[in-house]
């Protein structure tokens, strides 16, 4: 994706003789490529360890960041998520969390079409985390929304501990494909790749309230699945076509929350956009040709839809207040190999 | 080097957790935490220069599915270092 870091043909060759001074120099320049666009008070904030956990770096490569510019709130020493994650993203590394992250979650879309949208069956664990400054308090865990096609949800596993919410539920996926007849929403849905394409757009983990103000984001030229969702949606609408943000899970070996928008379509169906699944899978895999067409209209089964279109999928309220929760998704299949 | 090998190395904590699991079952499911799996499929990733497909990242949950991929991925001249070791003789992978 043009304006966007190129991270390869999705094969890791060249990447494992990276002497420390080499991964510090990349992670430099990732400083360079990040938008930085809101401010610390309005992410969740990170300590040091879980820095150097997600970045997978010592020491030496956080005090290099810092001193290149790499934002710290001086009172706690603590960093924003996002700004870590992001800088991992634009890194280079093919080592960081956010970078395996799209690799492993994209690396679908090389596999035969057919394979996207047959029935499969999943055993999912998703495991939310309270960010509360200075630690958790204890306090309420909800499955907020059920993802729809879930089933054989384990009550027992929730709330085990108070400050980590832990479920394992099974559930059931398919696919299907279909095509959009109407030109504007085509459009609209081409324009998307464009803007990622051009630079107009970099995609980028943003804080949940950037994330879910979609007119704020595009004016900033940072975007998200959540953003692009309520952005097409207000498109469309305008548009006087009928739109359903949905929210849910996407399902692979690191899975994480995803959102896409629903329009209804000429023949009066509500058909699936998401066009940041294919900007991500064209710069950290090697997509079947068809991938980016596929998003537009078609559905892969690699998406647990929830129930509700807003909000965090695992909410949690400790210290009186409701909390932001980061979400780990893991997703294994439930047939005769896995047992 | 065989899957449990491989998982120890890893994290040497895990040891005592694979002391007690079957080639069969979920590593998640029996404490096996989430960042060896992942730190798993790099390293798989790296060592054999190959890119996993995704129904094989998907298998990397039980033993003998870790160990299916390494023997698929194995290069070429190098004996497995067991030949007991499960999944030898796993169907081809669907996705």
């Amino acid at each position: 994706v043009s304006g966007a870091l190129s991270m390869g043909s999705g094969c890791p060759v060249g990447y494992m003789n990276d002497t420390p001074a080499l991964l510090r120099a990349k992670f430099a320049e990732a400083l360079q490529r990040v938008r930085f666009v809101s401010s610390l008070d309005d992410d969740v904030l990170i300590d040091r360890a879980e820095a150097k956990r997600l970045l997978r770096c010592d020491d030496a490569t956080i005090a290099d960041l810092v001193a290149q510019g790499l934002r710290i709130d001086q009172r706690t020493e603590a960093f924003s998520y996002c700004d870590i994650m992001n800088v991992g993203l634009y890194s280079g590394t093919a080592r960081s969390v956010p970078e395996l992250a799209e690799r492993f979650i994209t690396r679908f879309s090389a596999e035969p079409p057919l394979t996207w949208t047959q029935r499969r069956r999943w055993r999912l664990a998703v495991e939310g985390r309270c960010t509360r400054a200075g630690g958790c308090a204890g306090g309420q865990w909800a499955l907020a929304a059920t993802p729809a096609q879930a089933y054989r949800r384990d009550p027992s596993d929730i709330g085990s501990r108070v400050d980590t919410f832990r479920t394992t539920f099974e559930a059931e996926t398919s696919g299907y494909q279909m095509e959009v007849q109407a030109a504007p929403i085509r459009r609209l849905h081409s324009e998307c790749l464009e803007r990622f394409r051009s630079g107009a757009w970099q995609y980028q983990y943003l804080p949940l309230g950037l994330r879910d103000d979609p007119v704020a984001a595009d004016r900033l030229g940072v975007m998200n699945c959540f953003s692009v969702a309520g952005w097409l949606s207000e498109r469309l609408r305008m548009l006087g076509i009928e739109t359903r943000v949905r929210h849910g899970l996407l399902l692979a070996f690191m899975g994480m929350e995803h959102a896409w928008v629903d329009a209804r379509d000429a023949d009066g169906v509500f058909k699936p956009l998401d066009p940041v699944i294919a900007v991500l899978a064209a710069r950290s895999a090697v997509p079947a040709s068809s991938f980016a067409s596929f998003t537009c209209g078609s559905r892969f089964n690699r998406v647990l839809a929830s129930r509700a279109n807003t909000g965090q999928i695992v909410t949690h309220a400790c210290d009186g207040r409701k909390q932001t929760v980061t979400l780990l998704v893991y997703a294994r299949p439930a047939d005769r190999r896995s047992g | 080097m065989t899957a449990r090998e491989l998982l120890i190395q890893i994290e040497p904590a895990n040891e005592h957790i694979l002391d007690s699991v079957a080639p069969d079952d979920d590593l998640l499911a029996a404490g096996i935490d989430s960042a060896s799996l992942v730190e798993l499929a790099l390293r798989i990733e790296e060592e054999c220069r190959v890119a996993l497909r995704a129904a094989e990242l998907d298998s990397l949950t039980t033993l003998s599915g870790i160990q299916a991929v390494l023997e698929r991925h194995r290069p070429s001249g190098e004996r497995p270092a067991n030949q007991d070791e499960p999944g030898r003789d796993q169907p081809p992978l669907e996705n």
